[in-house]
């Protein structure tokens, strides 16, 4: 459905994005990766709110550009807010005529966004008194407004306490059944078990991509946990963490072969996490 | 669409209020005063129509606003139609303000309504340079400065070393000049407004500074 074609993206002689070529078809995408990986202007390109140096977008083979591509894509970045003054049926009916949404449509689908997101009650509710959780929300909602085939969300859980979190993270789950969500983040815990692919960046390239299940394959049969009262050790492999109980160390090791007193133990999206960028530094 | 206009003003009200109190004032002042015509064409033109190029620099507010801009710049409507809409409907607006300003003051006499013309064709000058000022800054207070900058400039040159410069009508000497002034601020008005409308067409949020 959508196909990301050797994008890069530099600012002067700094390139944040290095040839990115990825292709989805449905589901949840997460994109995983630190500060300054190159998630957020990616993101940015494909809201078409910056241009890329080179590459292109492609929608169902064709490409797409501008306001074409607008009219397919659902964002909510890192930053948002809205008019204070407004209420938040009234920024909504904004926003329906920024997204040009037929005059007739515009009620009923601001009535389905506000449900969707559980903001049917505070449609009077000045946006500048919501609160962090509830102007996400909103974010969501504009987003969704126009039924985009795509929707592209930056960070979505910044700032946002526990309880909104995990709402948050079940609001993204469900919009999934309908079309294609990015989610970008640093936070592993904002995308594990909800995404259906993943991609981790780093310094502006794909580390690694591909189904979920697939990529964390990749280090099945080949996590191991050591416990040595040593606080450093020679292995034949990858130590991808350290962590220390009374007097004994923890370490966590990628290797193909079974360590000295290594247990075989189940990867987690984190474990992959730490292994890409570990390997990326070291390579 | 009428809705949209006003929650879009909504955001910019306090810059409307405060010109809408200076225009009370002027009227105020124009109506009881016995100031000579001319003078009160020279106050209009040096305090009042500045805030027009404030007008058309806060109605872009949430397309150069950090917490606005980059969701505002996702949107499929037109650059076209925003830019156009919202430049025309503030400077009709404040034209519609003029006009009850100057009603029953000043349109008795032919040359009057001639400084009129030149007045309008001023507003399109200030709405079209603040359109292009936040469109090229991307700043609303630097942008705001710029306009104040050149009004006080224009006021503190007694000796008329900016002249040459001078966009105001008040100053012309006789019916022709002020009509050659009126067509010259038409069409720089203009080259602006498209040179504004197309860098707001391509506007990213590059290069606007955190």
């Amino acid at each position: 459905m959508i196909e990301i074609k050797h994008i890069t993206k530099s600012y002067g002689s700094k390139t944040v994005l290095k040839d990115i070529s990825l292709n989805f078809n449905s589901g949840i995408i997460g994109l995983l990766g630190p500060n300054g990986a190159g998630k957020t202007t990616l993101l940015r390109i494909m809201a078409t709110v910056t241009e890329a140096s080179s590459g292109e977008i492609l929608f169902d083979g064709k490409s797409v550009i501008g306001k074409k591509l607008r009219e397919k894509i659902g964002y909510l970045p890192q930053q948002f807010s809205f008019y204070r003054d407004l209420s938040v049926y009234e920024s909504l009916e904004h926003i329906a005529y920024m997204k040009e949404i037929e005059k007739n449509k515009i009620h009923s689908q601001i009535d389905k966004c506000l449900e969707r997101v559980n903001l049917e009650d505070r449609k009077k509710t000045k946006v500048g008194t919501l609160s962090g959780g509830m102007l996400r929300r909103l974010g969501i909602a504009q987003a969704l407004l126009g039924d985009p085939e795509v929707i592209l969300v930056d960070e979505p859980t910044a700032g946002l306490d526990p309880e909104e979190r995990i709402r948050f993270r079940e609001l993204l789950f469900e919009m999934k059944k309908e079309r294609l969500v990015f989610i970008s983040t640093h936070i592993v815990g904002d995308i594990e078990g909800i995404c259906d692919d993943l991609v981790i960046m780093n310094e502006g390239m794909v580390l690694l991509d591909g189904n979920y299940k697939d990529v964390i394959n990749k280090i099945e049969n080949r996590l191991w946990i050591v416990h040595s009262k040593s606080e450093f050790i020679e292995i034949d492999g990858l130590v991808i963490s350290k962590t220390k109980s009374g007097d004994t160390y923890a370490y966590k090791v990628i290797s193909d072969n079974k360590p000295n007193d290594g247990t075989l133990i189940t990867p987690s999206l984190e474990d992959l996490y730490i292994f890409c960028l570990k390997r990326n530094v070291i390579s | 669409m009428i809705n949209n206009m006003i929650y879009s003003y909504k955001e910019i009200k306090k810059i409307i209020v405060v010109t809408v109190i200076v225009f009370m004032l002027f009227g105020f002042i124009c109506n009881t005063g016995d100031a000579a015509f001319i003078q009160i064409i020279k106050a209009y033109e040096m305090f009042l129509l500045p805030f027009m190029g404030c007008w058309s620099i806060s109605g872009f507010v949430d397309f150069v606003d950090s917490e606005t801009r980059e969701v505002f710049l996702s949107y499929s409507r037109s650059r076209m139609t925003i830019g156009l809409i919202r430049i025309l409907s503030l400077t009709l607006g404040f034209i519609f303000l003029c006009t009850l300003l100057f009603w029953g003051t000043f349109f008795g006499e032919n040359i009057n309504r001639i400084y009129f013309v030149g007045i309008c064709a001023e507003i399109f000058f200030w709405s079209s340079l603040g359109y292009l000022l936040i469109m090229t800054l991307r700043n609303i207070m630097v942008s705001i400065s710029i306009i104040w900058i050149y009004t006080a400039i224009q006021i503190l040159d007694v000796q008329h070393y900016f002249k040459i410069i001078s966009i105001y009508v008040y100053d012309c000497d006789g019916v022709d000049s002020i009509i050659l002034k009126t067509v010259l601020l038409f069409i720089l008005s203009g080259l602006l407004a498209i040179i504004a409308q197309k860098r707001f067409s391509i506007m990213t949020i590059d290069g606007i500074s955190e």
